[in-house]
Order: structure tokens, then sequence, then C-alpha cells
């Protein structure tokens, strides 16, 4: 495993690196990428899809929020900012801040509700989409869509608060 | 205590509700929540946050890094940290209530002992405070904005300093934001008109006192319950910026107060940023004129005027597209729809230029009146791209002016020829030699011609350096060592290049360079007008696309066998111009992977509107050339001299390029000679040189007893000569067979070597005596001499190494056929092993795997090798990793081992196709090509010739007349 994050993690900051955003690559297609070629295919076997999908999902939001940690302790607040107003916006540290609260907020979310961020994992760090994340957890589209809406919701208002409001 | 509804119901609500239509939601919210407050308050809250969230995190995050412009206006992270908590005092002033986070830091309800009235306080987060002096200009700035009194602007009341605590205190004004007001529901027009004229009115008071906003947006506006507009936060981003400017050159802190500003600034309010805002210049009154635009088109419509998923999406849209003015309602009056485009024009000095207007003009409208049905007009674009066109004219005229004086003619005349100096650093020692050993192009021009990338080198370390053409001086780009086949993207603004095996970008403007891809053993690259950049990865055996963002690269299916080097795409993109080192310059359709020769023996192809331009040693020439057929059309013309062209023979790499608009840079030199002399070093790296004349040396191969030395020869064209090692006698003994690797037959008879005349094919000759050469196999022969290990090129997996017998006519076997590029196999002494070559893992290693297998392979280098040799005892391998020898011990039986790499010695010894040294048969002394002193110039100048087409043109016209004749 820390062989593949590695690799992943070198593999993710080359995107996090680009400064535009519309690339289409899905996570578990670089994180399949990445095994393939550090443990060679025939040594692969997943449980199932299931568990395949749920580690890129997993080893994506590692990566991300590690990264996120890294750029907040090499930069400063605002100077990226700085930067970002004589053209070159995009890869300014804030954002960093928001994953890092996300995850946070993710964390929390998962001690009340295991299922709503596990949804949240595949669909916003694996980039699976909605039927996806469905055939994964074996449940049913519609309530994919449903916990979806409300995983979101729980988050957005606990990010955007920054005040405990919810449950515990 | 209060019993906090559980989790389990209140989601039960909340789906119920969901399912209802929205007219029954609060029903339903009534009937299943009963009399439970607290159960009723989370679920509508969080009903609320639903529905904001709406876009929020819909992007997956690899793909979207940032969801801030998902969040409300105005947010920036909330760190979790508070400066203060209720009840915590301030001066004269107590907590009351954290309000939020805003552009500026944190703001509180706060109560104002003295004055017996609630205020806001903005806390300054303590990393961002001003130093006392700073903090001095800036409580002068407040003052001046704290006597700005207007109904329509939230006063400033002071300025506040105790405890390292810094804070503004600011009316109070209740209240929802104009953000919150056209998040919940849609604004008449006549309330839309009501608001913009309070706007208008406070911004004109400003304004006349001399002092702009510079951060209008619809969360810095509040509707008060009775309907009077405050406009918050007046003038305080810039007066922030005015202490940050003039206090920067005495402080080396780079995070500085502005920048906190800016960090608000940029999330809220970079779709309010007027174009020359957000290009960073100086602003003045007519930013808040374009912000007032903004403000209302949101207001009219619900949506900003200008969008974005992230931000630079965002300023994109503000600096190039037009607002949709499909979306203003219909009944909008059309004088309030010319006022917008008036305020909404990007070029600051057509835009209306005094909020006064804009007063006037909603006094003016009065009661609505319908307009006609607004289409989307196109006028609107086609003006904004003619006024791109006319800038982009306006630039390169004004480019003409500093190169030339004056804009010419294109007339051979005009033809202009500068140099540059090449700073204290020095071109890449050793033949310009890059990490393949094979030279590579070390020059690049921006398609407009203003700016040229080159390579230089430092202690052996190359960098790329930008030299924009109007400064004397280039500067180095930061985090590029290891540099080399520089290319400019199509706009001029990115440097594509190549390092550490990656195919790298860095922007012009400065900043990191961006990993791309994994570009393995890369010979170079070309970006095309589409966005996508075509390399020439494995020697150029794979060339392949990639996004200019990155992402999976896609490697073109190659018709048949070959290298195809230095592509340049053509216009259209549907085909490039590739060099093929053994056979010339050609067309490669990146559809269909088909290659078509052009020109025989030549390197360097490129296209010149009308002509292939491309290189032969110490030449360029042109022929003319029809895109459309992709065909020559006329003869070939020497069209420069004394160009510096990298390898001998065919395929030579010209140091030279060219603009779109015909401005050639070259290195001058021409072709060099590589001289090297063959020297025996031992296993301490002792020196013993042959008694042989320096001559150009390519390849060598020691026959079995050690006693002679077959080596091929460029003088000028490649053949095989034999040295007698006891006599010192050397022999010619092919005669223009072109071979480009040369080896013994075990028994020591015959001389093996495969030529890149003839199709590729293999020969023989024998050791002594004069005879031609006969169709033979080439390789590495097992001990008995009775098979031999090639290695053959796949279209879809490049090299591979395949064994086939000597005699009779069985056909090859695969031996080791994967994606990656195997070469070098070497059958061991016992003919039960093969160590070969292979670059799967990024960078060529040594591995070693059974004969015939099956089994597994054991990686003996551990940091790179090539060129492995196995002593003839078997107990030992060699290889080399640049200019290092190193020797593993192994043990062949009864199973195999390897111990680690060792060095042996180090030495500057020639690096070049796929055999450089050999070991005597005792495995103590090694044979290898030491380089001679260069015989051509280095280069210390960049030679530039401006309106070179004009030249180019001229020489092949008049050559074109003389074949008429």
């Amino acid at each position: 495993m820390p062989l593949v994050y590695e690799e992943l993690r070198r593999r993710a900051a080359a995107y996090l690196r680009q400064e535009r955003t519309d690339h289409t690559l899905q996570p578990t297609a670089l994180v399949n990428e990445a095994y393939l070629r550090l443990i060679g295919q025939e040594h692969v076997v997943w449980q199932n899809r299931a568990h395949f999908y749920g580690i890129a999902a997993q080893l994506m939001r590692r990566i991300l929020v590690d990264h996120a940690r890294g750029h907040r302790r090499g930069k400063r607040f605002g100077a990226a900012v700085r930067v970002a107003l004589d053209e070159r916006v995009g890869t300014s540290e804030p954002p960093d801040c928001e994953l890092l609260l996300l995850d946070q907020a993710l964390h929390e979310l998962a001690a009340i509700d295991p299922q709503q961020a596990q949804i949240v994992e595949l669909r916003y760090f694996g980039g699976l989409t909605e039927t996806e994340v469905a055939n994964v957890l074996t449940v049913s589209r519609s309530t994919v869509t449903r916990e979806w809406l409300i995983a979101k919701g729980w988050l957005y208002r606990r990010i955007t608060s920054g005040q405990q409001r919810s449950l515990p | 205590m209060i019993d906090t509804p559980s989790w389990h119901r209140v989601k039960e609500i909340i789906e119920g509700v969901l399912q209802r239509a929205p007219a029954a939601r609060a029903a339903t919210i009534q009937q299943m929540c009963g009399d439970d407050a607290f159960l009723r308050a989370e679920v509508e809250s969080l009903l609320e946050a639903i529905e904001q969230a709406s876009n929020f995190i819909e992007r997956p995050a690899v793909q979207s890094q940032s969801f801030s412009a998902s969040l409300p206006a105005g947010w920036i992270p909330d760190l979790g940290r508070r400066a203060l908590e209720p009840g915590n005092a301030l001066g004269p002033y107590t907590i009351v209530e954290f309000l939020g986070a805003g552009g500026m830091g944190e703001v509180y309800r706060a109560r104002d002992a003295n004055l017996n009235r609630d205020v806001a306080l903005k806390v300054r987060p303590a990393v961002f405070a001003l130093d006392a002096d700073r903090f001095a200009r800036f409580r002068r700035e407040a003052q001046i904005l704290a006597a700005l009194n207007h109904p329509n602007i939230a006063a400033i009341y002071g300025l506040e300093n105790s405890d390292g605590v810094q804070a503004l205190v600011l009316e109070l004004v209740e209240g929802p934001t104009l953000a919150d007001r056209i998040a919940k529901s849609r604004i008449s027009v006549n309330e839309a008109l009501s608001i913009a004229r309070q706007i208008a009115e406070g911004l004109e008071a400003a304004h006349k006192r001399g002092i702009i906003h510079s951060d209008l947006k619809p969360a810095n506006i509040k509707l008060r319950p009775d309907g009077t507009v405050k406009i918050l936060d007046f003038g305080l981003a810039k007066a922030l910026d005015a202490v940050d400017v003039s206090s920067a050159p005495s402080n080396p802190e780079p995070v500085t107060s502005s920048s906190i500003s800016h960090a608000g600034l940029i999330f809220g309010t970079a779709a309010y940023m007027s174009p020359e805002q957000a290009r960073g210049e100086v602003v003045d009154k007519r930013a808040d004129v374009w912000a007032f635009g903004c403000v209302l088109y949101e207001t009219l419509t619900g949506r900003p005027a200008f969008r974005g998923q992230a931000i630079e999406d965002i300023l994109e849209a503000v600096l190039n597209q037009e607002p949709d003015w499909s979306l203003i309602p219909p009944e909008t009056p059309a004088d309030i729809l010319k006022l917008l485009r008036k305020s909404l024009e990007k070029n600051a000095d057509r835009r209306l230029h005094d909020i006064a207007d804009a007063r006037i003009e909603i006094e003016d409208v009065g009661v609505p009146t319908p307009m006609r049905i607004p289409r989307k007009r196109h006028w609107p674009v086609v003006l904004a791209l003619a006024g791109i066109a006319a800038v982009a004219i306006i630039t390169s005229a004004f480019w003409f002016r500093i190169r030339l004086g004056s804009p010419a003619p294109e007339t051979a005349s005009s033809v202009k020829r500068l140099q540059i100096r090449l700073p204290d650093a020095g071109p890449p020692e050793n033949g310009w030699s890059m990490p393949l050993g094979f030279a590579q192009l070390l020059i690049a021009i921006s398609p407009e011609g203003t700016r040229v990338a080159y390579v230089l080198a430092r202690q052996g370390v190359t960098q790329l350096y930008l030299h924009e053409l109007d400064k004397l001086q280039p500067t180095p780009i930061p985090g590029t060592e290891g540099a080399f086949g520089p290319f400019f993207s199509p706009d001029g603004r990115w440097i594509g290049f190549f390092a550490e095996n990656k195919l790298k970008k860095v922007a012009v403007s400065g900043g990191e360079p961006i990993e791309l891809c994994a570009a393995p053993n890369a010979w170079g690259g070309s970006w095309g007008t589409d966005g996508t950049i075509l390399f020439a990865t494995d020697e150029g055996r794979r060339p392949t696309k990639v996004s200019e963002n990155g992402g999976v690269p896609q490697p073109i299916l190659i018709i048949g066998k070959g290298a195809f080097t230095r592509p340049d795409i053509l216009p259209g993109g549907k085909a490039a111009i590739v060099s093929n080192p053994l056979l010339g310059v050609g067309v490669l359709s990146l559809e269909t992977g088909e290659f078509r020769l052009l020109v025989a023996d030549a390197g360097g192809g490129r296209y010149m509107p009308g002509h292939l331009v491309f290189a032969r040693p110490g030449l360029l020439l042109a022929a003319p050339f029809d895109l459309e057929r992709l065909a020559l059309t006329g003869p070939e013309t020497v069209v420069l001299e004394a160009v510096r062209t990298e390898l001998e023979g065919v395929a030579p790499e010209p140091q030279a390029v060219f603009s779109r608009d015909g401005t050639l840079v070259y290195a001058q030199g021409g072709a060099p000679r590589n001289f090297t002399r063959p020297v025996w070093v031992d296993r301490q790296g002792k020196v013993q040189p042959l008694d042989m004349p320096a001559r150009s040396y390519r390849t060598l191969s020691l026959s079995p007893d050690g006693r002679m030395l077959a080596l091929i020869i460029a003088d000028p064209r490649n053949d095989v000569w034999v040295q007698d090692l006891e006599r010192g006698a050397l022999t010619q003994r092919t005669f223009g067979a072109e071979p480009e690797v040369v080896t013994w037959t075990p028994d020591g008879k015959r001389i093996a070597f495969g030529s890149r005349r003839y199709g590729k094919r293999a020969f023989s000759v024998p050791r002594d005596g004069s005879s031609q050469p006969d169709p033979f196999v080439f390789g590495s022969f097992s001990p008995d001499g009775e098979l031999v290990a090639t290695v053959q090129g796949d279209p879809s997996t490049g090299l591979d190494l395949f064994v086939q017998p000597v005699k009779g006519t069985q056909t090859q076997q695969p031996f080791l056929r994967t994606r990656f590029t195997e070469a070098g196999p070497k059958f061991s002494p016992d003919g039960r092993w093969i160590a070969y070559g292979s670059d799967e893992s990024g960078q060529y290693e040594i591995y070693v795997r059974p004969y015939p297998g099956p089994g597994s392979k054991w990686q003996i280098s551990n940091d790179g090798g090539v060129h492995v040799i196995w002593s003839r005892d078997g107990k030992e391998l060699f290889y080399r990793n640049g200019q290092k020898w190193m020797s593993v011990a192994v043990n062949l039986a009864p199973e195999f081992t390897a111990a680690m790499p060792r060095l042996l010695f180090e030495g500057p010894y020639l690096l070049v196709g796929s055999q450089s040294y050999d070991v005597s048969p005792d495995g103590q002394r090694f044979v290898v090509l030491e380089p001679v002193e260069a015989q051509i110039a280095p280069v210390t100048h960049l030679n530039i010739v401006l309106n070179w087409f004009a030249d180019v043109k001229r020489r092949v016209g008049s050559a074109s007349v003389q074949t008429r004749r």
C-alpha cells in the first residue's frame, strides 16, 4: 500500500499542478493505472469492485488532503493569491483550506452517518457517478441521489456556518 | 438539558419533505415536527443548506480543486480559530456575538458602552495584523473614509487596537445583504432599479471626494428592512493596499496586509472585478462603474454577469466574454440595458465615466416601459474579437518598432542579422550532448518571435533560460534543471521541455514548472494549436500526443517500424514533419500513423509557409512544399551555411529554429567532427592509450581472443575496420556498407554487423581476406554459436527481444515482448541467461532473465544502466551508467544471485549506439572511446535573422528558375 500511495501521490500531484481544471481523467483510472504499473496486473486480485473503488476514493482523499496540508505548510496564506492577480490564478492556497475543512467535516459526518460519508468519498474524491456509487454500495440509485443531497447540505452548512450547529 | 433531535429522525423528515412538491413542504414540516421546535429548527436549517448546496462539491475533487465558487460570496475559509469570544472586551466594546467571516477578517456584533449602541467590529486575524507604523498610516486612511457621511454608505466609526487585536469599528447594518436577497427570490425590475439608484448615489458621493470602493459586490451591499441600501467596506481594500504598497520595499515579509483583502477579494470579487483590475493594473472610479454594472446585472437576472467554476474561469470570462444579455428580463427598459452595456464596457476608456450618469439614467427611466424582446446579439462578440485582433496587431507593430525602427515590407533587403551573446553559463559541453548521448535541440523561439528560450549549462547541469528579445539579458527559469528540447506553446506563453524523463511546461510569466506526463528518452516536441503536444519518447520510437494540461498520453500507432524525432505539427494538426534518424525527413500522419519520406539523409525538418526547411551537416536547406498534398514541389536549395548541427552523417540535428513571422535563431558552427581514440582503462580507471590516431570511431567490439578490435569508423560514411592489437595494423573490412553495430561470432572467424542500408539488415565479413559482406544475423550469439538474441521493433510494443537460430530457416521466437523498450540482449557464457536493458521503470535499467524461460527477472542495476556485458567467466556483469562503469558480481548456479552494483571507474568516454565499450577476456581491462578535443568552436552567441523567410524565398525562387531553364 505505501508504494502505491507514493506512486499515486506523485501522479495526483502532477494533476494538481495543472492550471486548468477541465481534464476528465477519473481518479479511479489514475489509481488503477498506478496499481498496474506498480504491482503488475497479474498480482492484483480485488475482492470485489466495491473494494477497489473504495480504496481508490480513500487514497485520493488522502492524497488530496496531504497535498493541501503540504501546501499550507509550504506557503503562506495570501501570497499565492497575490500572485493570482497577475494572471496566474488557480493554484492558490485557499482551496487547500477548503479541502481540509471538507475533510474534517466529512470525518464528523462519518460519525453520525457512515453511509453518507462513504457516498461523498466515492463521489467527490473517487469521482464516481451516482450510478457507479449505487453499484458499488449495492443500494438503489435513488438512495444515492437522496443521501448525496442531504450529505452535501450537511457538509455545506458545517463548513459555511463555521459553528457546530448540528448534532455531535 | 435539551434533547438534541436524533439524526435518524431529522433525516427521516428531510427525506419525507424532499419527496413533496415545494409548495407542500412547509405543511409537511409542520406535520412531522409537531411542536418540537428544536427538531423543526434543525430540519429547516438543513433544508436551507441543501438548497444552497446545489452546486457544492459537484465536480470531483481531482478535477476541481476549489469549490469556493459554489460557496457564498465573500466567504473565506474558517480555520476554526476565533479572535474573540462573546463577553470579551476590546477597548470600550464588548463582543456580543460572532456574525461571520468576511473579506477582511471576522465580524462581530459588539456593544459600544459609551454611546450605548451596537456596532460591527471587523477584526483582522493576528497573522495579518499591521505593525505599529503601518497601523498609524492605516488609521490616517481610515480617517478619510470615516469622513464619508452618506445615507447609502455604512459609516466607519473608528479603529481599535488593543492587546494586539486590531479592529475596525463600523456601523452595524441590520438586514440581509444583496447577495442573500438575490439568492432568496427574484427581484422585480422596479425593486432592482431602486436598489441600483441608491448604490449609484452612494458611489457618487464617495467619488466626489476622490474615494473609490474597489470591492463593490452584492455581499458588500446591505438592504435594511426599511428599504435603505447601505454600501459596506467602502474603500477599505484600497486603503489597505495603499498602506501596503507604500511600505512594501522596506518590508521583506511576503505576506502583506493587502493579502487578506485580496484573499477575500479574489474569492468573492473575481466576478465583479473589472478587466483592468483582473490584469493587475491601477484602477480608478471606472472600476466601481464596472462593478456597479455587474451588481445591477445580477440583481436583474439573479445570476452573476461573469461566471465560472473556478476563479481562473471567472477572470477569463471577465476579460474575454460578454454577459448573456438574453437573461435580462424583457420588461427592463431599453435605456437600462444600454446603461448596463456602457457600464460593462471592457475598455475602461469607453466605459460610462461617471456613476452620476447612471444615477440620472435610472431616475429618468421613472416608470419602466417594456422594451423590445432582446435577442442574443452577436455584434458585441464580433467587436470583442476585432478588439483582440487589434491588440494583436498593435502588439506586433510595437514589436517591430523596437526591433527595426519601423515596420518593414517583406523584401530581401529588409533581412536583418543580429547576435545575442550567451551569458557566462555556457552551452552544454560535450557536443551539447544530452542524457541520451544524442544531441538535442536546445533553442526555441516563440511563434510571434518576441522571445527565445535556450538551454545553457552551469557545472554540467542544464537549465532553461528565457530571453525576451527586447531585453539585453536572459533570465534563468527556476526549476528547469536538466531541461532539453524546449518548444513554445502557440500563444507563446508557455515553454514545453523535457527533464527527468518527463514532459513539463513552464509559464513564460513565471511560476513552477508543471509536469505533464512521463516522457522517457524524449527527442523533440511540438505544441499544436488544438491544445495537444506531440512529442517523441523512447528516442523517437513512440511519438505520443498529450493534452497541454497533461493527462493520459496517447501514443500514435505507427505503421511499420522506425524512430520519428523532433516533430513539428503541420497546420491543421493532422500530420507532422518528423525526422527519422536512419532515413531522413518526412511526414508522419497523426491519424493513420503512416510515414512518408520527403528528403533522404536529412534531419531537423520544420515547416515554413510554402516550404520545408531541413538540415544536412552544417547546412540548412529548403524546398517548396505543398501543404495539401504533403509533397515537395521543387528542388532543394541551401538557405543557410555554417549552422551548428549535431550528429554526423544522417539526420543531423540543426540548432536552428524560426518563428511564425520568420525570425530565425541559430547557433553558428557547422557540423562537429567528434574525433575519438580507443584507450584501455583498467578496473581502477587508469588509462592506457592504444597506438591509434584520433578518428571518428563510433563503436567497437573485441574479438573473443582479445587480439583484434573491430571498429566502426565514420569517415565520412560508416564502415567496418579491424585493428590488430598485437601488430598495430588497421584494415578496412567494408566499403560503403554503413554498419551501425558490430560484433564477433563466438568462434572469432567472422564479424557480424547491422547496417542501416539495404533495409536495416545484417551481414558478416570474414575476419581476414577480402570478400563482399554476406547476409547474416546480428545480435548476441549463444556460446555455441547456434542462436542469436536480437532486437526487433514493433509498432505496438516498441523494441522487443527475440531469439533465432543462426542457421536454417526457422523463424525468430519472441523472448521478451512488452510495451516498454528492451534492448542490448546478451547471452550469458553458459547460454542459460540473457541480460538486457529495459526502460520499464521509466529509465533504462539492466535486468537478467533465464533463457529460454519461463522465470522471473532480476534487476541488476539500481540507478540506471545501459550496455550490459558479461565477463567471460560468467561471474560478473558490467554496465555503464552515464560516465560510470559498474560491476555486479553474479552467480549463475545453482541459482541466480546478484550482488549490489559496485563502481569500477568513471570517465567521459563516448556513449553512442548500443555498445560503447568492450571488456578484455580476463575482465581486467576495458576498451573505450575517449573523445578528442572538439574540432568545433564552442557556441558563445546565437545569431538572429529577422525576416529570414524573405531570404529563403529569394534563394528557393532562384533555384527553381535555374532548374526550369
